[in-house]
């Protein structure tokens, strides 16, 4: 018996009694959160006689009732989806429910991506900041972070406002700075900070978001949490490098129509299981209140919700191995936000559907505490004054303990309110959506804080610095968008067009950016075809295609950057008595900020196509984007002048005293300094197609075959040109090189991959079991470098004059370090085959009460050895497995 | 039935993998091969004699050595077990050059040469030897000191440069260079400039006219990299302040003793390398730092394969002619070697602190050249045999030190 038939069954004892059993699927909604779906509605019933026998009937009922555990138990198989579903909205988006992350058993969000086309399964770091890139390769590049910070994460309508993080720390080398890579200043959510357990649904939109969201120019993740009542949940997971543990319920008063949710997670992980003194711990908790009042006229419904999280971060040298006992740091992070959403629908007015408004307020305390023993590697001028000016300067002490207090208070609030109109003209529906939405972001931290006379390192470019007299930063957006539907016969036409138009507000008059309006117009529209029947089976083809823009503003440390120190030496007088000895500095103070700068700018596209049959299900997604206003660090030069004293005529052995500077003589000497200002400079174009290939589940083995995967291309250029210093430490003949080139292009990154995860998934709800087995195929990643040319176009001379480089001065003794002459190989393509690996993933329920979980990534690889110009890489054998287990109880 | 007809056959595979893993292996049996090596004159030179010659092979795994004095038509010949061999030839040299007969001594060195096979021919380029009779590098202090908290200190490196002659000479001109390529890092540079000049990363001078700096033979000059007491900022350390020079940069993060004159910087700055893994030289300039920065600038490239991927680097320094260098030491750490970056007429052989990469056992040791005989005036002659392996003392202790 198959979907669509009817039975009529007599009996020869009772009067006619007529089962009708319509078994009606096509019209099912396949949403994973309805539990029990009903069929919607009795298509039409007709009748039929035929003459049985009881004991016939018994068998048929026993026949037919099976038959309805059957279809019953197919449709929830096909409910059940392990892997991220694609979207059927307008913009090319991946879903991720609750019963994907279950399967998954993830430590935190970042672990999510691999569902997405394109992602891969990846072990989890805790200990380092977890960025998103979307629909990218991805490159090991700060000036490229435009891509997480413009993906903007919206928890139940409220944003994650990381605009205030200054959470960076300055002075240490590259060895002792143990933040750079947990910081996350510019560089958007820090997705490890984020727990997935109290988490329904993820929505992951790679295409082009609608104009009610603002501030990102990559992509949108809007997390909804778990709301209304369930059983009491709670989850422990073991794995080698982490331990998670979470508790959490929903209640219900249905005479009040409340819900009420609360769930507590908490998080303790190693970077490595033999290093218990690098870790993280994360401790989530939310309170989530959501109320209904209905009436005649209208339903109010309030969310509200109050959480908190928590992220520490600690890393300290093994006391046992090592003289390092007082180096130390530790970072935490502590956010609070209360959110509160209303929505009010009117179920009388015409035109007016409803009213939504979101608010939300986030207190953040942020400290980072750093303790490092400083050992001087020789004698050093330790700059201190904060004033531009000469001066004398002591020397730093040879030994001592530095403390640096990073503080951070940044507080954000949001409020967002949106109108919802409907009307119809002729055919076609209108969904008028009109709103507004106002930003706010300040830093009350004290800053970095540290003794100036022990600083973190020697020779730093920075000076200690508040933070709360930073003024705050604003911004306020419009937006109207109208989203229409319509049938022409039997296709089917939807449409979403919208404006958004956004400012930043309190900004030093003489900023571009300080009032300045840009505007993002965006369009999604897709087109069904008429359902085309096979047999019984239908086939269902949609065509979709967007086009649109994103912009996003800087950060405030990009607004506002930190003053840059340049300490230029005119007298250095080391006596080999101490009491003789003077050091005379001319400090200047430059506050390297870019009145210029403005917001990000993507122009996206894409072109989408949707072919469904029989429960098996392809998409496609072809795109581009096109960003160049990215921010990056640029350079700026200046000249600065100083005097150098000259001590050759003092008789060090006839001082008494240190050396007089009134007498001496001197000389009127010029440095030229490059340094870092923010600009618009990162250029990054991204091209790919995303597909997703889900079949139904194959009955009797209830096995789904999912496949996915994406080719990306990502380039990555900067689009302004760079001043550039001739050489590091260069000095020719005695004197520094001071020189610098204006080069037109810079560095430029061309990285390309192809990829395909299938996924086997196998689920039976009779004995509570499901398993799937991931096979992640990367069939090709490469690098290429841009073409670029190492001559500069023109050069810089010490009085900051510019001059165009000519053929001549590559034979000049020092401007010939100018220009590098790059070989052919440099820009030749180079490609890494192909690697496998399998990950396989198991859970078992009893009773649906407790679920016991355990997973293996790469319980087998396959990563064939390959030659390149003659050098054999070796691969095989490097990869070992990355396995967990965890326990589910639902009481 | 059939389960049972599977276990046996299954049995009797098993017993047939084990006993052939039982078989006995093959006496290894030694094989000799017959190797010829051809002598290569050096160039330029005419009516050349050959005499004394003496050539060594250590086999690189079993350290066994063998001699040969069988030369003959600028050929060697002689039976090695095949194995890998470091060849070394000494003897001694007639020839006429500018119309003057001039007797010498004359080396060859390869190493890591592969003998295999029943026969084998190698070329070998015979090159002049002069043994050390002018300044020579005494001694390097590169791997700085340890503070009694464990933290290491940098700023107390030195170079001693001794006059090996009977007569004063002038330090006015020398000319110390770091290598740029590392002992410990092997790449396919190209173009190879290895047998003709030296590429360096950084170059400093003894400041002078000609004749401003004496050196009594058998007496040292000592260069810093900093010119002070370095006991002040850590006990472990030397007091420097007595250098006859010191290395000084104009940056705030370095200081400038008065007291100690300070060397001219021609390029770059010289941060000796603390782990030891580059090579030293030093040389004088014939026609000064001007030529030498206009003229001598290398371009090479080669590629650096890291993480599985080959990035090809094009980088640019300095090259010191091998003619113009008077004295080169290779520093290198027995776990890393890979290759001596001078040409084998400059230095055929390392030294080393430390015996791995890192090495924290490095720190307070010096490099010292050995002492090969005391003159009936007491003053030291040092050995020069141009191979560093055996004319230094490795992890000594540094003689400024107290």
């Amino acid at each position: 018996m198959s979907r669509g038939d009817y039975f009529c069954v007599y009996s020869s004892k009772r009067p006619w009694v007529v089962f009708t059993f319509l078994l009606v699927f096509s019209g099912l909604p396949v949403l994973s959160q309805q539990k029990n779906p009903k069929p919607q509605k009795h298509k039409t019933v007709s009748t039929d006689t035929l003459k049985i026998t009881p004991a016939e009937l018994k068998k048929i009922q026993a026949a037919l009732k099976r038959n309805q555990e059957e279809q019953k138990n197919e449709f929830e198989l096909n409910e059940v989806v392990i892997t991220a579903s694609e979207s059927k909205g307008l913009s090319s988006s991946s879903i991720i429910d609750h019963k994907a992350m279950q399967h998954l058993q993830p430590s935190s969000f970042a672990d999510l991506l691999e569902l997405l086309p394109g992602g891969r399964s990846k072990d989890p770091n805790l200990t380092s900041a977890n960025l998103i890139r979307l629909r990218e390769v991805g490159i090991a590049d700060e000036n490229y972070d435009i891509s997480s910070l413009g993906t903007a994460f919206y928890i139940d309508g409220a944003p994650i406002n990381t605009r205030a993080n200054m959470q960076y720390t300055t002075g240490f080398d590259t060895k002792s700075d143990l933040n750079s890579k947990r910081n996350i200043t510019g560089k958007g959510v820090d997705m490890r900070s984020l727990s997935t357990d109290q988490i329904e649904k993820v929505e992951v939109v790679r295409g082009i978001p609608s104009v009610q969201y603002g501030n990102l120019t990559s992509g949108l993740v809007k997390i909804e949490r778990k709301q209304g009542i369930s059983a009491l949940e709670a989850r422990f997971k073991a794995d080698g490098f982490s331990k998670l543990f979470y508790v959490g319920k929903g209640f219900e008063i249905p005479e009040k129509k409340i819900t009420l949710n609360a769930g507590i997670d908490y998080l303790n992980s190693v970077s490595d299981p033999r290093d218990r003194f690098e870790n993280y711990k994360r401790l989530n908790a939310s309170v989530r209140l959501h109320k209904l009042w209905e009436s005649n006229s209208f339903n109010l419904s309030w969310n509200s919700s109050l959480d908190y999280g928590g992220s520490f971060d600690n890393q300290r040298t093994d006391p046992d191995a090592g003289y390092q006992l007082v180096d130390r740091y530790q970072s935490s992070n502590n956010r609070m936000a209360f959110n509160n959403n209303f929505t009010l629908k009117f179920n009388e007015v015409q035109l007016l559907k409803s009213i939504d408004i979101y608010s939300s307020l986030s207190l953040q305390r942020d400290k980072i505490d750093q303790t490092k023993w400083v050992q001087a590697g020789s004698a050093q001028i330790l700059p201190i004054t904060t004033e531009q000016g000469a001066h004398d300067a002591p020397y730093l002490t040879p030994q001592y303990t530095a403390h640096l207090l990073v503080d951070g208070k940044p507080v954000t609030g949001y409020l967002k309110a949106m109108a919802n109109l409907g009307f119809k003209t002729g055919v076609v529906n209108h969904r008028i959506l009109l709103g507004a939405e106002g930003n706010y972001s300040k830093n009350n931290g004290l800053g970095q804080v540290y003794n100036p006379l022990f600083p973190p390192s020697p020779g730093m470019t920075s000076r200690p610095r508040a933070y709360n007299d930073i003024p705050a930063s604003e911004d306020l957006s419009f937006f109207a968008e109208d989203q229409l539907d319509f049938n022409i016969g039997r296709h089917e036409f939807k449409m979403a067009a919208g404006l958004r138009s956004m400012a930043m507000f309190n900004l030093p008059v003489n900023y571009k950016l300080n009032g300045q309006f840009n505007t993002d117009p965006r369009i999604n529209a897709q087109w069904t075809l008429p359902k085309i029947d096979l047999g019984r089976k239908q086939l269902v083809i949609g065509f979709g295609g967007g086009f649109g823009w994103q912009t996003m503003f800087p950060v405030t440390e990009q607004l506002y950057p930190d003053y840059y120190y340049k300490d230029l030496v005119q007298l250095n007088y080391y006596h080999n008595n101490p009491a003789y000895r003077r050091a005379n500095l001319m400090t200047y103070k430059i506050l390297p900020v870019n009145k210029d700068l403005v917001a990000a700018r993507n122009k996206k596209w894409e072109l989408r196509t949707d072919i469904s049959i029989d429960g098996n299900r392809l998409s496609l997604t072809y795109f581009q984007e096109r960003l160049t206003s990215g921010f990056r660090k640029g350079s700026d030069f200046k000249s600065l002048a100083y005097q150098k004293y000259n001590t050759a005529n003092i008789d060090p052995n006839l001082l008494t005293g240190p050396p007089a500077l009134e007498a001496m003589e001197y000389e009127n000497l010029k440095e030229l300094i490059i340094y870092n200002i923010p600009v618009n400079g990162s250029a990054l174009t991204k091209e790919g197609i995303e597909y997703q290939f889900t079949s139904r589940r194959i009955k009797h083995i209830n096995t789904r075959i999912t496949l996915n995967g994406a080719w990306f291309k990502s380039v990555y250029e900067n689009s302004l040109p760079v001043y550039k210093w001739i050489k590091e430490d260069l000095i020719i003949d005695g004197k520094k090189a001071q020189y610098a080139g204006l080069y037109p292009d810079n560095d430029g990154f061309i990285r390309q991959q192809l990829n395909t995860n299938m996924i086997i998934d196998t689920y039976i709800p009779k004995i509570g079991f499901e398993f799937s087995t991931a096979i992640q195929c990367q069939w090709f990643s490469s690098k290429q470098n841009a073409r670029k040319s190492g001559t500069p176009s023109h050069y810089i001379d010490v009085n900051g004059n510019q001059f165009p480089y000519t053929e001549a001065d590559k034979k000049d003794k020092v401007l010939q370090w100018l220009n590098t002459e790059y070989s052919e190989g440099v820009f030749e393509k180079s490609s890494v085959p192909m690697n496998m690996n399998v990950n396989f993933k198991a859970s078992r329920n009893f009773k649906d009460k407790i679920r016991v979980s355990m997973f293996v990534n790469r319980i087998f690889n396959y990563a064939p050895d390959y030659v390149v110009k003659g050098v054999k890489i070796r691969r095989s054998g490097f990869s070992s497995p990355y396995f967990g287990m965890e326990l589910n109880f639902n009481i | 039935m059939m389960k049972r007809r599977l276990l046996s056959l299954c049995l009797a595979l098993i017993a047939i993998t084990f006993l052939n893993a039982c078989k006995k292996d093959k006496l290894q049996e030694l094989s000799l091969v017959d190797l010829t090596i051809k002598l290569e004159n050096p160039p330029g030179l005419t009516d050349i004699k050959l005499s004394d010659l003496k050539v060594t092979f250590k086999e690189l795994n079993s350290g066994k050595e063998s001699t040969t004095t069988n030369v003959s038509d600028g050929q060697v010949k002689i039976s090695l077990a095949d194995g890998s061999y470091d060849i070394n030839l000494e003897g001694n040299i007639t020839y006429q050059l500018d119309g003057k007969t001039i007797t010498g001594k004359t080396r060859a060195y390869q190493s890591g040469v592969i003998l295999k096979g029943k026969q084998q021919t190698q070329t070998m380029k015979l090159f002049l030897y002069q043994g050390g009779s002018g300044f020579v590098i005494q001694e390097i202090f590169y791997t700085g000191t340890v503070t009694p908290e464990g933290k290491q200190y940098l700023g107390d490196k030195y170079f001693k440069i001794y006059n090996n002659s009977d007569q004063i000479l002038y330090a006015d001109g020398l000319v110390i260079a770091q290598s740029k390529f590392f002992t410990t890092i092997k790449q396919d540079y190209k173009p190879n400039i290895m047998a003709d000049a030296v590429a360096v990363d950084a170059v400093i001078k003894i400041p002078g006219s000609g004749k401003e700096h004496p050196v009594a033979p058998g007496q040292s000059i000592v260069i810093s990299e900093d010119g002070i007491n370095h006991k002040e900022f850590n006990s472990a350390s030397i007091d420097l302040s007595k250098s006859d020079f010191e290395m000084y940069y104009e940056d705030s993060d370095d200081v400038d003793n008065p007291q100690v004159p300070n060397m001219e910087n021609v390029y770059s700055k010289l941060v000796p390398n603390n782990r030891g893994y580059a090579a030293y030289v030093l040389a004088r300039f014939p026609k000064g730092s001007a030529d030498f920065l206009s003229n001598y600038k290398y371009n090479y490239s080669y590629n650096e394969t890291f993480d599985g991927t080959i990035y090809p680097i094009d980088e640019s320094e300095y090259k010191i002619p091998n003619s113009w260098i008077i004295d080169a030491v290779n520093l290198s750490v027995q776990s890393e070697f890979q290759w001596i970056v001078t040409d084998p007429s400059l230095d055929m052989g390392w030294t080393f602190c430390g015996k791995v990469a890192g090495d924290k056992s490095r720190y307070g040791k010096s490099v010292k050249r050995k002492v090969l005989s005391t003159t009936a005036e007491g003053r030291q002659i040092l050995k020069d045999t141009n191979n560093s392996t055996v004319d230094f003392e490795a992890e000594a202790r540094p003689s400024l030190m107290q």
